[in-house]
C-alpha cells in the first residue's frame, strides 16, 4: 500500500515525531509506515488522515501487489 | 489489538540482568565443567534416573545445583523480557513482536531438524540442552534488533 504521508507532512510542516504524538503512536511506527515497511490498521490510518484533514483514500492508495 | 499476558515495562531491566547472569554463568559452567565450583544441596525431584545408580521417583536427592539455578535464572529472565511491554508499545511494535515469534519458531525448528539429521548420541544431548533456550533467545534477539535498527533509521529522518 502506497501513502502520501511524507508529502502531507511537508505541506503541514510537521515532523514524524509531531505526527506520532498526534496519532498516539511511536515515531518508529510513522517511519515504518512512510517507508512502506508496515501497513497501519484502519484505526491508525483514519487517525493519520484526520491530522491532515483529508480522507483515508487521499492519503493511502492500494498497490498492484495488494 | 492487545496481546495477552503482557507485563509492565519495569520488568525489562530485571529480565536483561537475569538473562545475562544466567547465560554467562551457564557458559562458564560448560567451559570449566570439572573445575567450576559446585553448589550441592538437597532438592525434591519428580524423577532422577542414572545409568549407574539407583533411580529415584518423587523423592529427595542430593545434587549440584549450578545448572538448575542457571536454567531457572535464564528462563525467568527470558520470560520477563519476552512479555514486558515496550515503553511506547503500539501496533507496529506488536506486529514486530508477532513476526519475531514466527521467525523464532521457524529458525528454532530448522536448527533442530538439522541437528536431528546430522548430530547423534552424546553430542545430541548438548543440542537438547541448548535447544531448551533457542526459541526464547532467537525471539528476544530478533525483536530487539528490528526495533533497534528501525529506531536508528528513524533518527536520521526529520
Amino acid at each position: 500500500m502506497k501513502n502520501k504521508i511524507r508529502i502531507e507532512r511537508a505541506i503541514l510542516d510537521i515532523t514524524q515525531e509531531e505526527l506520532a504524538q498526534r496519532t498516539g503512536v511511536s515515531r518508529q511506527t510513522i517511519h515504518a509506515i512512510e517507508n512502506n515497511k508496515y501497513i497501519p490498521s484502519a484505526v491508525l490510518a483514519l487517525k493519520i488522515a484526520k491530522v491532515f484533514g483529508k480522507s483515508m483514500e487521499e492519503i493511502f492508495e492500494l498497490d498492484a501487489d495488494d | 489489538m492487545k496481546l495477552p499476558l503482557q507485563i509492565s515495562n519495569q520488568w525489562k531491566i530485571p529480565g536483561w540482568i537475569l538473562l545475562i547472569i544466567g547465560s554467562l554463568t551457564g557458559a562458564l559452567k560448560i567451559i570449566f565443567e570439572s573445575s567450576f565450583p559446585e553448589i550441592r544441596g538437597n532438592v525434591f525431584a519428580f524423577a532422577k534416573d542414572e545409568i549407574f545408580g539407583e533411580a529415584v521417583y518423587f523423592g529427595w536427592i542430593q545434587t549440584d545445583l549450578v545448572a538448575t539455578l542457571c536454567g531457572i535464572v535464564i528462563i525467568i529472565g527470558g520470560l520477563l523480557l519476552t512479555f514486558a511491554r515496550e515503553k511506547n508499545e503500539d501496533e507496529f511494535i506488536r506486529h514486530t513482536r508477532l513476526s519475531s515469534l514466527m521467525w523464532a519458531f521457524a529458525v528454532h525448528y530448522m536448527l533442530l531438524l538439522v541437528a536431528f539429521i546430522f548430530i547423534y548420541n552424546t553430542s545430541f544431548l548438548n543440542v537438547m540442552t541448548f535447544g531448551m533456550f533457542t526459541l526464547m533467545i532467537i525471539f528476544i534477539a530478533r525483536f530487539h534488533l528490528v526495533l533497534y535498527f528501525n529506531k536508528r533509521k528513524a533518527l536520521h529522518e526529520k
